[in-house]
Order: C-alpha cells, then sequence, then structure tokens
C-alpha cells in the first residue's frame, strides 16, 4: 500500500513550549509509530531516505536518512521495552536486524 | 533584500522536537507546492488581513470613538458577496462568525457547536481552514 506522508500538525499556545511537545506521550507514540511505517516502507522500496511528517500543512517535511534509521529505531524500542510492549519491541528488532 | 535561508521558526522547533524524540538527526526537504497549498496560503492572507480590518474598525470605533460602519459597509458587503460566491451558504457563515464573531467584547473566544453539541473550537485560522477542508469532505462523501 502506497504511504502517505502525514502531516503533523502542532500550534503552541502562549503558554506551551516545544519541551512540552517531546514529552508529551500521545505525540512520542504517534512519532514512534510513524517511524516504523516510514522504515518498513523505505526498506521496501529501498529508499535512501524517508520523510517522516510534512510540518503543519507546510512546504517542509522532516526526513531522516538511512544511516539515521537504525538510531532512531533503538530509541523506538527503548520507548517500547519502557513500556513493556514486547510484541513492538519484537517488531522493531526485526526491521533493526533488516538494515 | 536578499532571500533568507532560514527556516520558519515553528518548522525549526518541531525538527528539534522530533530530534529529541528519536535521537537522530533530521533533515529538512521542502515538498512541491500543490494547487492545494496555494489555496490554503490565499485563504490564511485572505482571513488574517479580514481580521486586521475588523480590529482596525473596532479600534476606530470603541476607543476613538470614529463611526466608520456606513462608509466600510460597501467594502464589507462586497467581501462577505465573495465569499458567498466562494463558497456555500453555511460555509461562508463560518467564515463570518470567525471573522467578525469569534471574539467576544472582553476577549474570549466563542466556540462553535457540531451536530451533535459538541463544542468547535477555532483558536486560529488553521483550524477554520481544517474545519471548513472535513465539511466539504464529510458532504462529498454523503453524495
Amino acid at each position: 500500500m502506497l504511504r502517505q506522508v502525514p502531516i503533523f500538525r502542532i500550534t503552541l499556545d502562549n503558554t506551551a513550549t516545544y519541551q512540552d511537545v517531546e514529552r508529551n506521550p500521545y505525540i512520542r507514540e504517534v512519532v514512534m509509530n510513524e517511524l516504523i511505517c516510514a522504515v518498513k516502507d523505505g526498506l521496501k522500496k529501498k529508499k535512501r531516505d524517508i520523510s517522516l511528517f510534512i510540518i503543519n500543512d507546510s512546504e517542509y517535511m522532516v526526513s531522516l536518512d538511512k544511516k539515521q534509521w537504525k538510531p532512531s529505531l533503538e530509541s523506538a524500542l527503548t520507548h517500547y521495552e519502557n513500556l513493556e510492549e514486547y510484541h513492538k519491541c519484537f517488531e522493531i528488532k526485526n526491521i533493526i536486524d533488516s538494515l | 533584500m536578499k532571500p533568507t535561508n532560514r527556516l520558519p521558526e515553528e518548522v525549526e522547533g518541531i525538527k528539534q522536537s522530533l530530534e529529541n524524540i528519536l535521537n537522530a538527526d533530521f533533515k529538512i526537504k521542502r515538498k512541491k507546492r500543490t494547487e492545494l497549498d496555494i489555496q490554503r496560503d490565499l485563504f490564511f492572507k485572505i482571513i488574517l488581513s479580514l481580521e486586521k480590518l475588523n480590529m482596525r474598525s473596532n479600534v476606530l470605533n470603541i476607543d476613538l470613538d470614529i463611526d466608520l460602519t456606513k462608509y466600510d459597509e460597501v467594502f464589507y458587503d462586497t467581501i462577505d458577496d465573495l465569499l458567498l460566491l466562494h463558497f456555500r451558504k453555511d460555509i461562508a457563515e463560518i467564515v463570518f462568525f470567525y471573522v467578525y464573531d469569534r471574539i467576544d467584547q472582553d476577549g474570549n473566544i466563542i466556540y462553535l457547536k457540531d451536530s451533535n453539541g459538541n463544542p468547535v473550537v477555532l483558536n486560529n485560522v488553521n483550524d477554520l481552514w481544517h474545519l471548513i477542508k472535513n465539511i466539504k469532505e464529510v458532504t462529498k462523501n454523503q453524495k
């Protein structure tokens, strides 16, 4: 299935900061999940980089070079280990092994 | 003036947040602008200008006691008619609400209610754009 690059839509109100964005568990979960989808897609299509998100409907996208896939997946692995979601850990471990 | 390569602050901020979440270095790429991007930018520009115009009229009226309602009326009517020409009536009315009635005299945001009675808060023009997009999608799917 064709992967569509999702839009990362965030508007900070007066009191919120980007640190709050990083700490938000829902956002972290969305980012981790999308990373897994994007890397799987990148591997399937033999890409050298993956576009992870379009930022706030703008013309800008954040992308990850292939050499960054492993360290970012390792962060996702740690995230799911902490949450004790071992099926996800298993999935990520498989992807890392196939890099 | 020289063109600048500096990224918008929100792009830098979000990139940094994502880098911190994943402990990785991201790159920023520019995607090709679509027709929808162009439409969105134009919509933002128009709505932000309308908000400014409305605010200017209010400042003149309330703070300086200068009433230009009669003078401005023809401009506002023309703008409203153009919006009605472009959007359906129900969508144009949401735009009118956003520009003219969304913020009360004390600066509070008044919210809309959807068909189930749930509040729909429009904090900014981006929220308005997405609400209109959603309404159009729903209507398209119902046909």
